[in-house]
């Protein structure tokens, strides 16, 4: 999966900044751990933003 | 339903004080704070069989420029469910020019509000993300305001899927943000 991501990013001519990361709190736990969005999560980023027209 | 009933002149004890902070109607559940990053933000584990329904609340302390949208979706295991499943209607207001009416259609997050350089808002109702066999309904205001221009949103949504859903994951549509997110629980009696 790390390099599929790794080559994503590289197709979209994307810098790998944390953009492209999760920080991610267990509520049960209290733990707080880090991971690389998956493919699927970066493919599924939005491209249009919502706001009225000025 | 009260958890107790007090008369007139009884005095209230701490364990009478401790019960009604245990039980008050908006129980917390998790909370989760972060400096300044573009990275989405999860929770995991914060929806249970304890609640039907729960409060969130995003407070965006620092943004970046005008306001950028934030985005939702529900985590099932420990990843979000990035299909399809999510409709959001949306008014949005710029304080400038009439109200603007979206309907996003099914599409792969919903919306929730903003983050913007001087301030985000978002309190966010949400029915049945744990109940089985019953699509996420969410009701949301949100506020973002920036040093030159903000977007204000009512917005209402759902999931279409039925999944069982055991967190959230929340993430800006462009820049970075820094903030809080809370989550709690509506007491059911």
């Amino acid at each position: 999966m790390g390099w599929n991501l790794h080559r994503l990013r590289k197709q979209k001519g994307v810098v790998m900044d944390d953009r492209y990361k999760v920080s991610v709190l267990n509520a049960l736990t209290g733990e707080v751990t880090e991971r690389d969005m998956t493919p699927e999560e970066i493919a599924a980023l939005p491209a249009e933003p919502l706001t009225p027209t000025e | 339903m009260a958890v107790k009933t007090f008369t007139t002149g009884e005095v209230l004890t701490a364990s009478d004080t401790n019960t009604y902070l245990a039980n008050s109607g908006l129980v917390y559940v998790s909370s989760k704070t972060w400096t300044s990053t573009s990275s989405a933000q999860q929770i995991d584990s914060c929806f249970t069989s304890t609640y039907d329904n729960y409060r969130i609340v995003i407070s965006v302390t620092t943004g970046s420029g005008s306001p950028n949208n934030v985005y939702m979706r529900f985590v099932d295991g420990t990843t979000p469910d990035t299909g399809n499943v999510y409709g959001s209607n949306v008014t949005t207001s710029n304080g400038v020019t009439g109200l603007t009416n979206t309907w996003t259609g099914i599409v792969g997050q919903l919306y929730v509000g903003y983050a913007a350089d001087l301030t985000g808002f978002m309190t966010i109702d949400l029915a049945n993300p744990q109940v089985s066999g019953k699509v996420t309904a969410i009701n949301a205001f949100g506020s973002g305001f920036g040093n030159s221009t903000q977007l204000v949103s009512t917005i209402y949504g759902l999931t279409t899927s039925t999944t069982q859903y055991e967190g959230i994951y929340i993430y800006p549509g462009g820049g970075t943000w820094a903030g809080t997110c809370t989550v709690y629980g509506n007491r059911k009696a």
